[in-house]
């Protein structure tokens, strides 16, 4: 008993997994004759999980976490994956790492913007949203780069153990982002910047660098989908991506991570995902009529999720604790 | 002699420096006026004036409310879902008359953003999110009443279109009427009533604010309701302009426009100090960017990159010094 408690105690964001557990059980007890419950569907949301947009969530967290905010990583989604692409085709290994120091170095001009020239995330980012845009539809001439190469398509397609290798690097990113935050130094004044930027810089901190350091992870991450999705697709779209960073702050925002910055886990993060993919499932058996009702749906289940963490709730929470211990 | 010299020159180069900081954003407007005048063809002539008026409307009502948002601190993401909503509810409407038609589309913003106000200020969760949720089910909600169709507007409904297209003498766009009420009204408010200043206030420092006794609750509630409203107003002179509700595209990145008009303009987004006339400018800006783009047959994905680039540029001037 105390073990699952440590367990669940280490995960954290309880309320975020307890709604994963509730809603995997809905959908299994509603699509029963359509074999909700199988190895092939869970497998299927995983995978939908790890190259649409949960690895976008897995960085956006990092931003979120300092208190700042990324508009930008759609765009630098798909202009890792069509540059990935294009050298990939060539050479896939030069390919990978077009893609993700595509994706470093626009993270780095985020991160440029916010800290040294003093522009406002919102703004900064929402410049580069249309401006990595631009740039992605002058690479591909807004068409389709179409992936030839065998590496580049194994990268994401291949079958380990009947799971697609996507999947496993979704999870082993997710664990590793987990072990960075909790044990490392950078993971550590990730919290300390975002719950207090005055005192993080009083302590000593770099508060600069860690702010670009976490602008830069957050395109990496974003290069990383790009290149993961394109794989999938056989495919780079120059449209890949567009509207997703909306998904991802909704991933961090019903995972928990307040968006004030400083408190939430990237566990969190991870069944945010899950989620959100896990309702788009259920719509998409629902049949075409009711897609619609999903954004409302996706809507209220936001408010929901930040109505239940927000101030008032916890404040009762604390008060309850109090009467209990007097 | 020499130094004190010396002190007065560094200040008074500081001055010129602050001064161009105030200004920065009419000195780039008068500088794309100008660049336009010579570059762009048949720029100077009153159709593309009009246009321009024309089409700055959406921007100026947003950005309006979202000024107002922007200096409480928070940020209202959900106003171009706002303008589809407003949109469809009114043509829906419309067939108990236009007065009545556009009443309902404005309350029934007002009341999705008394939503907003009462999650923001009461409950206080974060702005973004909540106006981020807005966004997706507002969306939805509009999709919804018209099954994701576009709804075209009979010709019965000509006098509803005249809200979009009526010219006054026969020239000036009616667009510029619900802008001046808008923009004089929210100068008003924010300059000369106490509301102006509680808005101000909580956004300078939110505690010391509700300390000295200002209600941020209500005020905080109040702005996101105008917020809604203007951009439900916007959606409905969209919709007569076009003759069309489109739930599914209307507004679309709305938001993005008005953030960065506000941005633009030179109001501080942490809060705490809104810039009327400087929002107007930072939408005018906005909107000669694209029309400059599109007289000059500049390809789309080169204005989008100049877009940024004129934005970051924009911002980078005028932005607060820190130490």
């Amino acid at each position: 008993m105390s073990l699952i408690k440590k367990f669940t105690n280490r995960l954290s964001s309880k309320t975020t997994i307890f709604a994963f557990l509730l809603l995997f059980i809905a959908a299994s007890i509603i699509f029963q004759e359509k074999n909700f419950f199988s190895f092939v569907s869970i497998q299927n949301i995983l995978r939908k999980a790890s190259t649409d947009g949960g690895l976008l969530a897995l960085g956006m967290t990092f931003v979120i976490l300092i208190g700042c905010i990324d508009l930008s990583v759609g765009s630098v989604l798909a202009l890792s994956g069509a540059l990935a692409a294009m050298v990939g085709n060539i050479n896939p290994v030069l390919g990978i790492l077009v893609g993700l120091l595509t994706g470093l170095g626009c993270g780095f001009l985020n991160g440029f913007m916010v800290t040294k020239m003093r522009i406002s995330p919102w703004v900064a980012t929402l410049a580069t949203l249309l401006g990595i845009r631009g740039v992605v539809f002058l690479v591909t001439s807004k068409k389709a780069v179409k992936i030839t190469n065998d590496t580049m398509i194994a990268l994401a397609n291949t079958d380990i153990f009947g799971i697609k290798s996507s999947v496993y690097i979704f999870i082993a990113l997710t664990l590793i982002c987990m072990y960075v935050a909790k044990y490392t130094k950078f993971g550590m004044a990730l919290y300390a910047v975002g719950g207090n930027e005055e005192a993080a810089k009083m302590m000593g901190l770099k508060v600069d660098r860690i702010k670009l350091t976490a602008y830069m992870m957050t395109g990496l991450f974003a290069g990383i989908a790009g290149i993961l999705l394109s794989s999938r697709l056989y495919a780079a779209q120059a449209v890949a991506g567009n509207l997703w960073e909306t998904d991802a702050i909704a991933a961090c925002a019903i995972g928990g991570i307040m968006l004030s910055g400083g408190v939430g886990k990237f566990s969190g993060t991870f069944f945010g995902v899950l989620i959100i993919v896990i309702l788009n499932t259920a719509f998409n058996y629902f049949g075409n009529v009711s897609s619609w009702w999903q954004n409302i749906i996706m809507g209220v289940l936001i408010l929901i999720s930040i109505g239940v963490q927000s101030e008032v709730f916890q404040l009762k929470k604390i008060k309850l604790k109090k009467e209990m211990v007097a | 002699m020499f130094s004190a010299f010396g002190v007065m020159e560094k200040r008074s180069k500081a001055d010129i420096r602050e001064s161009f900081r105030e200004h920065a954003a009419n000195i780039f407007l008068v500088f794309m006026l100008v660049i336009n005048l010579f570059v762009t063809p048949n720029f100077f002539n009153a159709g593309t004036i009009w246009n321009i008026i024309v089409q700055t409307c959406t921007i100026v009502l947003t950005g309006m409310g979202m000024a107002m948002v922007i200096s409480t601190g928070g940020i209202d993401i959900s106003v171009g879902s706002m303008m589809a909503v407003s949109s469809i509810v009114t043509a829906k409407s419309l067939f108990l008359g236009i007065i009545p038609a556009i009443t309902i589309g404005l309350l029934v913003c007002a009341l999705f953003g008394l939503v907003t106000g009462f999650m923001v200020g009461k409950l206080k969760c974060q702005p973004m999110v909540v106006t981020l949720a807005m966004s997706i089910g507002l969306r939805g909600f509009a999709q919804v009443l018209n099954n994701a169709k576009i709804l075209f507007l009979d010709n019965k409904f000509d006098n509803f279109f005249m809200i979009g297209r009526y010219k006054i003498f026969g020239v000036l766009p009616i667009q510029i009427v619900p802008m001046v009420i808008v923009v004089a009204l929210v100068y008003f408010i924010i300059e000369k009533t106490v509301l102006g200043r509680k808005i101000q206030a909580s956004g300078d420092n939110p505690r010391s604010a509700r300390l000295s006794g200002i209600n941020t609750v209500k005020t905080i509630m109040n702005v996101y309701v105008f917020s809604a409203v203007f951009a439900g107003l916007a959606g409905i002179l969209l919709t007569a302009k076009i003759g069309a509700a489109d739930g599914n595209s209307m507004g679309n990145l709305a938001e993005l426009d008005a953030i960065a008009a506000v941005a633009v303009g030179g109001s501080s987004m942490s809060g705490g100090r809104a810039r009327i006339f400087g929002t107007v400018v930072g939408a005018l800006i906005m909107q000669l960017i694209t029309i400059s783009v599109n007289m000059n047959n500049i390809p789309f994905e080169f204005a989008q990159i100049l877009k940024a680039l004129i934005i970051i540029f924009a911002v980078y001037t005028q932005r607060e010094r820190t130490a």
